[in-house]
């Protein structure tokens, strides 16, 4: 079996905003308000920009959250005879990387701890477990598992019948 | 090599798909935007009522010569709280109720961006007005030095003053976490397709509300700080035998008060941008000039305070400047006017009753518009100060403008929201009462200014009598009137008078968006199954996302 890689999946969470347009923002709020409160600081109201730094932190704040959160991938990379989970954040490297083999891997949805909870997406491969999707909603979990089922498709099975484009940009939202 | 991207938003709350709890603690614990929403719009109409009893106290006074009801003291402190609480408890959670429920579901995310955040602002509210309306009960009554809190005066309150300030530290940091969670949330959980020339006006009005809030919340935050420091840790800001400047304390609170103004109207213009071309079934004319005239009035709020101050004796060129800056809002203001009716002009318009409330926003919202460009001139403003004329004018602004839109947004949305259509003989009865009882109660408050009666006094010449009586019984009409929108809402949350869940998910005909394309009532969590929105703005669905996704 050789380790050429056919297909990889990247997971990550919907975002609409870019870093640049987040420091854009930031730029174009911080420099409302610190002028207002500078402004009035000189003229010897100076309480009003110790609010305006404290307000400007908290949103800074809500934003590298929201970055962060952003920046948040999963990447499964089908190879010929393993599939490999690599898990971080974008740009900084995998935090965490498993490698299964593919032939004895299975795809599994199951239902969440509680009523109503979310389900979750498991790749289980004889006692190593490792899920997969928290970023995902239900119906995306489902969708990404038919897709991972195709993918992993063992060996000893013909091939699916679904030709793989080499370089497939299939974007699931 | 092939890459997929599988993308959503992520969701920081442990909740994520769970049901909701049961019994009060749903309401407690709850992280959801819809039952968030929910709990702003139950207490800002708890709010409005508290308010609306406030100011029937005041009218029955004013019903005729002489004292009747309460003593001048107690009724500057009834004047105090009622516009507190309608400006602070009424209008803006009301605002932030509407946006907690449709933002979300407008831009096709699931939830907003800091749902524990969230809940957190809400339930600092109910804490806040319960101790700013406890303090009739303190020694010295409740703060009666107007809502604009002008020192030497308001300093001469008694108890109830440090508990004003916290008070209003505690709505003003509830109003910036829902100025934060409304920015973030749009900016970055917008779904894909969805970009900001796509976003409904309504979301575009919230966007740059909330950058009003963050701008002047530490303004307002700053000066009732430095009041507290002046009455009791010995500071001078505002005193003058201390070297303090008392002027430059309404040159704060207006630098805050006026965008303020127009936090309290511009989600207004986004309810009425999306209210009238659903009615009319034709795209709003002149979106694009929708969103710039809205970010033009927010910025020259910026930079027309002074004119709420022009008899306090600032230059000529002063006065000219704020004179001038004033009457320019009236271009981006005519052209949002002009926009609803080209909107409206040869539309397949019907009048069901949201529509009837946003036309009469229009209209109505026009007069209190133009009594505001009356104010604006320098000269006149000298005749008009401190009477029933400036009374007049921004009751026209907040009543048939920012509560007539909000009341017009729950009969839209209400249908969405419980699955239930409201009455619609009663929502009729509602807005001709509404309409008629507000005129009533308002428009002989102009006569009554132009005649020289000022505003905040108990008792008055007797020949501003007839006026006061007409205007007395306008707001007993119009506070009973709001018995039949309360009674609608209700049976269409709790399906009283046989009411099912019957409607469809667009609701109304001529509704677009991405709202409308999930089952009314809305579920739980919404888009569980990300939209992808389409060149008109509502989501593209099976085969097509498909395609767009390959």
């Amino acid at each position: 079996m050789s380790s050429t890689l056919c297909t990889r999946l990247v997971i990550g969470p919907n975002a609409s905003l870019s870093t640049l347009q987040a420091c854009l923002f930031m730029g174009l709020l911080g420099t409302v308000s610190l002028a207002i409160g500078g402004f009035f600081a000189v003229r010897g109201f100076w309480p009003i920009l110790p609010f305006a730094g404290l307000e400007l932190a908290a949103v800074a704040a809500a934003l590298v959250h929201a970055l962060r959160r952003n920046a948040y991938r999963e990447v499964v990379s089908f190879e010929a005879a393993t599939i490999s989970i690599a898990v971080g954040m974008a740009g900084r490297g995998a935090g965490a990387k498993v490698v299964l083999a593919r032939s004895g891997t299975r795809v599994l949805v199951e239902a969440g701890p509680y009523r109503n909870s979310p389900t979750r997406l498991r790749l289980s491969c004889g006692g190593q477990t490792v899920e997969l999707g928290h970023c995902l909603t239900d119906a995306e979990r489902e969708r990404i598992a038919v897709r991972m089922r195709e993918l992993i498709h063992p060996g000893w099975r013909a091939a699916p019948k679904r030709q793989t484009a080499p370089v497939e940009s299939w974007l699931q939202i | 090599m092939a890459h997929e991207h599988a993308h959503d938003d992520a969701h920081g709350h442990d909740d994520h798909a769970h049901g909701p709890d049961k019994g009060i603690m749903r309401w407690i614990k709850t992280t959801n935007h819809k039952d968030l929403g929910t709990l702003y719009l139950f207490f800002s109409f708890t709010m409005f009522f508290i308010g609306g009893l406030m100011s029937l106290v005041i009218r029955a006074e004013l019903f005729q010569p002489g004292l009747q009801f309460v003593d001048p003291e107690l009724f500057n402190q009834f004047t105090t709280m009622h516009a507190l609480v309608m400006i602070f408890g009424g209008v803006m959670p009301g605002f932030v109720g509407l946006a907690n429920w449709m933002v979300p579901m407008m831009i096709g995310c699931s939830d907003l961006a800091l749902p524990r955040v969230n809940n957190w602002g809400f339930w600092l509210l109910p804490f806040a007005f319960t101790m700013l309306l406890s303090t009739f009960f303190l020694p010295g009554g409740a703060p009666a030095g107007g809502w604009t809190i002008y020192p030497p005066l308001v300093l001469q309150t008694g108890n109830s003053f440090p508990i004003l300030i916290f008070a209003i530290h505690l709505m003003g940091i509830s109003s910036i976490t829902g100025a934060i969670n409304i920015v973030v949330t749009i900016l970055n959980m917008r779904a894909p397709g969805m970009t900001l020339l796509k976003m409904p006006l309504f979301v575009w009005t919230w966007l740059i509300t909330a950058y009003l809030l963050i701008a002047v919340m530490p303004v307002l935050a700053g000066a009732v700080t430095m009041l507290l420091t002046d009455k009791y840790f010995g500071t001078s800001f505002f005193n003058a035998a201390g070297g303090g400047d008392p002027v430059m304390f309404e040159h704060i609170f207006w630098f805050f008060g006026h965008p303020e103004v127009y936090i309290m109207i511009l989600p207004a213009f986004g309810i009425i941008s999306s209210i009238i071309p659903t009615f009319a079934r034709k795209p709003l004319f002149g979106y694009a000039s929708m969103v710039y005239a809205v970010a033009s009035i927010a910025f020259l709020s910026f930079i027309v305070w002074a004119h709420h101050m022009f008899t306090v004796g600032i230059p000529l060129a002063g006065e000219l400047f704020f004179m001038f800056s004033t009457m320019l809002i009236a271009v981006p203001t005519g052209v949002k006017v002009f926009n609803w009716i080209a909107t409206m002009w040869g539309g397949s318009m019907t009048y069901e009753t949201p529509m009837l409330f946003a036309i009469a926003f229009v209209f109505l919202f026009s007069i209190g518009g133009f009594s505001g460009l009356s104010l604006a001139l320098a000269p006149v403003d000298f005749q008009y100060h401190n009477t029933y004329f400036v009374v007049a004018h921004f009751h026209y602004v907040l009543v048939p403008g920012a509560v007539f839109s909000i009341i017009a947004a729950i009969y839209y949305w209400i249908p969405k929201w419980t699955g239930r259509m409201y009455n619609e003989t009663a929502g009729k009865w509602h807005f001709w009462l509404s309409s008629i009882f507000i005129n009533v109660t308002f428009f002989p408050q102009h006569f009554l200014g132009l005649a020289g009666m000022p505003r905040r006094i108990p008792d008055y010449a007797v020949q501003f009598t007839d006026f006061n009586m007409v205007s007395t019984v306008g707001a007993f009409g119009f506070f009973v009137s709001q018995f039949i929108f309360i009674f609608n809402v209700l049976a269409c949350c709790y399906g009283w008078f046989g009411r099912t869940r019957n409607v469809s998910n667009q609701v109304w005909e001529g509704a677009t968006g991405l709202e409308w394309s999930v089952p009314s009532p809305a579920p739980y969590h919404t888009f569980e199954d990300q939209p992808l929105v389409g060149d008109d703005g509502m989501p593209v669905h099976g085969d097509a996302v498909a395609a767009a996704a390959h």
